[in-house]
């Protein structure tokens, strides 16, 4: 099925929002492990 | 062969990019809320027994916290921004990004800045940062700013905020050292905007923002301007006198706030509106410099 300009564009930023929440979820991680460790 | 047609429910702003996402959150504005912060996490005790990278994080959580709210203010001024001069570039004026989509980056970046705040530091400073969006937002943004001359008096303090919440960042109080710099913050905010507002005047007019310059004129505004410069010059030294910081911030705060003081009279004496201009620039430059002389001092 051709993708559509809208679907590309959506695409990219649905990719950039999913990018972004991993990124926090690394960020939240990597704190908690810190904080666990005395830091 | 078929296409299938976009429905009228996909409209997307075609040209929006990461840029203009990141251009919602105010940079310019973040930065010094970033340096400001910093300041005040770095003249906190305690700040040698910090994880660095948790520090880091604070920092990082400040400066999304301060996006967020700067993203949800041009989400509730993009009507006043794209009659202005000055801000109809924004993106939501332009037509870059969808209103319902910023309004939403700003509400998940603020709650998510909060969030790791509280869990990187502690839920004090975690507390101010959110009280200070909300103050940013509601207060300022949404109560303030189209309905009184003394918009930025008050709505100003939430740009003060970010010193308290790096200073509590460390040690989870507050002490009279960080509520020193939120006054210094808070009594540098009026001259500067309404050094601002002198030369773009004719802007806050058109849109209707009651300026102290469009409500009260130029000149009563430009005494104003004057009792807060001479107000704020005791309120810098206040770190000295007390003790927190020592003579080379001392005699740094004393010429930097004779010289806003002088740049205020110079804005009241003449009609030429680049003393203005001059004013408005020096007044970033004031806080930068009085905020490291502090760090260093």
């Amino acid at each position: 099925m051709p993708h559509s300009e809208v679907h590309k564009q959506k695409f990219k930023k649905n990719l950039a929002v999913l990018g972004m929440i991993v990124g926090f979820g690394l960020l939240i991680f990597a704190v908690t492990i810190i904080r666990i460790s005395g830091g | 062969m078929s296409t299938t047609a976009p429905k009228a429910t996909d409209t997307i702003a075609p040209d929006d990019t990461l840029g203009d996402y990141f251009t919602l959150l105010k940079p310019k504005v973040m930065s010094l809320v970033i340096f400001t912060g910093f300041a005040g996490m770095w003249v906190a005790p305690g700040l040698n027994e910090t994880h660095p990278f948790l520090a880091f994080v604070a920092m990082f959580a400040l400066a999304i916290g301060a996006g967020a709210a700067g993203a949800i203010n041009m989400w509730f001024d993009r009507d006043i921004d794209a009659i202005m001069n000055r801000t109809k570039d924004r993106p939501l004026p332009m037509g870059k990004i969808n209103p319902d989509e910023a309004l939403t980056y700003g509400i998940v970046l603020s709650i998510f800045s909060v969030m790791l705040m509280g869990v990187a530091m502690n839920w004090v400073a975690a507390g101010i940062l959110a009280f200070a969006n909300l103050f940013y937002v509601v207060v300022y943004t949404m109560w303030l700013k189209r309905t009184t001359p003394q918009n930025i008096v008050i709505g100003g303090a939430a740009g003060a905020f970010p010193p308290m919440i790096g200073w509590a960042a460390i040690t989870g109080d507050i002490t009279l050292y960080p509520l020193i710099m939120f006054a210094i913050i808070f009594f540098w905010t009026p001259p500067h905007f309404w050094a601002l507002s002198l030369f773009a005047n004719e802007d806050y007019k058109r849109a209707k923002i009651p300026m102290m310059t469009v409500t009260a004129g130029a000149h009563k505004t430009k005494i104003q301007m004057i009792a807060y410069t001479l107000i704020l010059l005791p309120i810098t030294l206040a770190p000295w006198a007390l003790g927190y910081a020592g003579i080379i911030y001392g005699i740094t705060a004393t010429i930097l706030s004779t010289l806003f003081l002088v740049s205020a009279i110079k804005v009241y004496k003449s009609e030429d509106l680049k003393h203005a201009k001059i004013m408005f620039g020096y007044s970033v430059f004031y806080l930068f410099a009085l905020f490291l002389a502090l760090m260093i001092g």
